[in-house]
């Protein structure tokens, strides 16, 4: 078992006459048996980090350490990892069973009768036993990447890397090996470093996500400190769904100044945003309110009219897109989610409360954040 | 108009029946959309509506005119595929004006007046000069959508257009492609295997499964009142729970739980034996387990082990396990609020109202109750 360090990693591709940085000076320390998500869009980096850590791609400068030992030099075989991949890469002319001990076959010497009992033991795991003498081709998806995984098991690896495995996958499936794979990985207390560009999958997979974007690190955390503390409008934006809403506008006296509306910052929020001047307020759906009448004027300083153009009905909640009066039938301004028992209709006005605890504010010219919404993530009153 | 009526609709090739006995009233200018997993015949039904299959039993009408023999381009029908198909060469303007080709009655000026107009409505006015690989996914999506429309046709079907695009683009799209559908008015058949496009876009939704057409309705009308536990479990994300027992006198016996049920249930379950308890993941309270073991738990309440946390941000999706199950099955799944968070391995009382359960039948999986909602979903009407 292992930690995993990269220290001011860069990746500089020669492209013709130009250098290209596919990654920038990334350092990040992946604890023993931690869960690890990559996450960003696609062309962010992450795939070239993994790569460089799986020894498929030279790093340009900066180290990678597994547990003391650099490993910038050691070949990909001696590096003690095992990769899994979008694309299960199984022999379709051999059994699940010699799938999963081919590699144990080729790299070790250890007697046959061993092997077998470790393929059988790996297969019990991943409740494949009774599937060891198909071929892939009789095997489902999902089955398929099971044998791919119970391959990477077998070899009882220092690191796993996982290239999107999920991915082609459909939704449900998916949505169930989320689970299994991060049971799985709990059990073997094995260090995972997982590429993905499906935030759900970081969120909800992960014990830290490195959020990656034009080959910069941008955030490292928990999952619920990237959602609820985003260092910057990308992290912001890239985590949650749907997306976190957005308002550009000004910071003029106190409050801030867009187009359909003005916010009245109250004395803390004021403070934090003191001194900037382009501003973005930012607010997620779950946290904009959809008042019923009786609660109207609670707070009017932070309450809005606007018209619901359209209603997504998602049965355990329902997606309300809202737009200022006055403007275009297909613009739109903001989205809330309300409850899914909670019925909103179409093209009726509502007055909208954006409550002063949950918004956040990011300076426009940097992206930083400037204040995050009011919450303390380490306190009881988040338990259950 | 753009009625289309679809009567005791069956496909076979050779021995396999793709589409069985299917019947399907959409009236004019309705968004339907056709659902369902892979292979369960949602593509074929719309072929056939299409005139690219030829129906072995049963009728189409569109506009109460008799289909069956027709070919595509008499159907006065528009396709809109998973792939934009734009000719990458063409300009959009060009792209556009393609779909007046085949079309008689228009004067050059005529076709070109008609391009600006359906440009306008899309407002993709100041890209029609542009070709395809300048575009973005949604603006190549808006194009795609402008050469079907232009043609003005009486019908829409769409083939999972949005499956393509990344998350954040399809769930923006959906919107899109509703407000247009609603602005054009065009009665519209559209296919997916995604039941959140099914349930945010449609004004009903039609479930199939093997063929056979499973239940239609509004979409919290499946959600909320599944006709069988097949759309039960395909509508709705996560997905219902549900537990295998028997009915013994009244009261749902699993391997791990017992759940008596209250009178308006035993008087739909009535003698039904096999039965399948569901449920759905945010209908389920939690609270914690007292440390010290003690206070009772109702009747309808048990102690379960958090087995896996998934976090969300908005919401969090709580696996749980029985105690005594060592298996480390996972007997539930539990949506909490985003702020609500537990950890792995916590004991906690699972508490689920009779309000919110619903009963299939084993054997047909015919649902013998739904869940009660009405007085709720009065009061809360804005």
């Amino acid at each position: 078992m292992s930690s995993l360090t990269l220290d001011h990693v860069t990746k500089v591709y020669q492209d013709d006459e130009e250098e290209v940085v596919a990654v920038d000076d990334v350092s990040v320390e992946i604890e023993d048996e931690e869960f690890l998500v990559l996450v960003g869009p696609s062309g962010c980096g992450k795939s070239t980090t993994l790569r460089m850590i799986a020894g498929l791609e030279t790093i340009t400068e900066g180290e990678i350490r597994l547990g003391d030992r650099v490993i910038n030099d050691v070949d990909t075989q001696d590096r003690d990892i095992a990769m899994v991949f979008q694309s299960y890469a199984l022999y379709p002319h051999l059994s699940a069973r010699r799938n999963i001990s081919f590699g144990l076959e080729q790299s070790t010497d250890l007697p046959d009768s061993d092997i077998q009992e470790r393929v059988e033991e790996v297969a019990s795991m991943m409740g494949i036993s009774d599937l060891l003498d198909r071929k892939p081709g009789q095997l489902s998806g999902g089955q398929q990447q099971r044998v791919a995984l119970g391959r990477a098991i077998v070899r009882d690896p220092e690191l796993f890397l996982m290239d999107e495995p999920l991915s082609n996958l459909d939704a449900k499936l998916r949505a169930e090996m989320r689970t299994e794979l991060q049971q799985l990985q709990r059990q073997l207390g094995v260090t995972t470093v997982y590429v993905t560009h499906d935030q759900t999958e970081a969120m909800t997979m992960s014990d830290r996500i490195a959020v990656i974007d034009q080959g910069e690190l941008q955030q490292v955390g928990e999952p619920l400190e990237l959602y609820h503390e985003p260092n910057n409008l990308f992290v912001a934006e890239f985590i949650g769904e749907p997306s976190m809403n957005f308002f550009n506008g000004s910071y003029e006296g106190s409050s801030f100044v867009h187009d359909h509306f003005e916010y009245p910052f109250g004395p803390q929020i004021d403070d934090d945003v003191d001194g900037a001047s382009d501003i973005v307020l930012g607010i997620r759906p779950e946290e904009v309110v959809v008042l019923d009448d009786a609660a109207v004027g609670d707070d009017p300083d932070h309450e809005y009219e606007m018209d619901v153009t359209v209603v997504e009905p998602m049965g355990d909640q329902n997606v309300v897109h809202l737009s200022f009066p006055g403007t275009d039938d297909m613009s739109e301004d903001m989205v809330a989610v309300t409850s899914g028992l909670r019925e909103v209709a179409e093209g009726s006005r509502a007055t909208i409360h954006i409550p002063e605890d949950t918004v956040h504010v990011f300076d426009n010219r940097t992206g930083d954040a400037l204040h995050d919404r009011q919450l303390d993530l380490t306190a009881q009153t988040l338990q259950l | 108009m753009g009625r289309i009526e679809i009567s005791n609709l069956t496909k076979r090739f050779g021995d396999t029946t793709a589409v069985e006995n299917l019947s399907l009233d959409i009236p004019d200018s309705e968004f339907l959309v056709l659902v369902g997993p892979s292979g369960c015949g949602k593509s074929t039904t719309l072929r056939m509506i299409a005139g690219l299959e030829t129906p072995t039993e049963g009728s189409i009408y569109i506009g109460g005119e008799h289909m069956n023999y027709r070919v595509p381009q008499n159907r006065d029908i528009a396709m809109v595929f998973q792939d934009y198909a734009l000719y990458p060469h063409m300009t959009v303007r060009e792209n556009v004006r393609f779909g007046l080709e085949e079309e008689p009655g228009y004067t050059s000026e005529e076709r070109d007046a008609r391009v600006e107009e359906i440009a306008d409505l899309l407002s993709i006015s100041d890209l029609l000069d542009r070709r395809p690989g300048e575009l973005s996914g949604g603006q190549q999506q808006r194009v795609a959508l402008g050469r079907a429309i232009v043609r003005d046709p009486e019908v829409f079907l769409m083939d999972e257009p949005l499956s393509n695009l990344d998350a954040k683009l399809r769930a923006e799209m959906r919107t899109e492609l509703q407000q247009l559908q609603h602005r054009f008015d065009v009665t519209t058949v559209y296919v997916t295997h995604n039941q959140t496009e099914a349930m945010t876009m449609s004004d009903r939704i039609a479930v199939m499964n093997d063929g056979t057409l499973q239940q239609v309705g509004e979409p919290l009308e499946l959600y909320h009142a599944p006709a069988n536990r097949f759309v039960g479990g395909f509508i709705g994300e996560p997905a219902m729970n549900f537990v295998e027992g028997t009915n013994e006198n009244g009261t749902f016996v699993g391997t791990y739980i017992e759940y008596p049920f209250d009178e308006p249930i035993r008087e739909n379950v009535g003698g039904v034996e096999g039965v399948v308890l569901g449920v759905r993941p945010e209908d389920i309270n939690l609270r914690r387990f007292p440390e010290d073991g003690s206070g009772s738990l109702g009747d309808h309440e048990f102690q379960m082990t958090v087995s896996v946390v998934e976090p969300h941000g908005d919401q969090n999706v709580i696996h749980l396990r029985h105690p005594d199950d060592t298996g480390g099955d996972e007997l539930l799944h539990a949506v909490t609020s985003g702020t609500t968070v537990v950890d792995a391995g916590t004991d906690v009382v699972v508490s689920i109202d009779p309000g919110a359960v619903h009963v299939f039948e084993t054997a047909t999986g015919d649902a013998l109750h739904n869940r009660r909602l009405e007085t709720e979903l009065e009061v809360r009407n804005v």
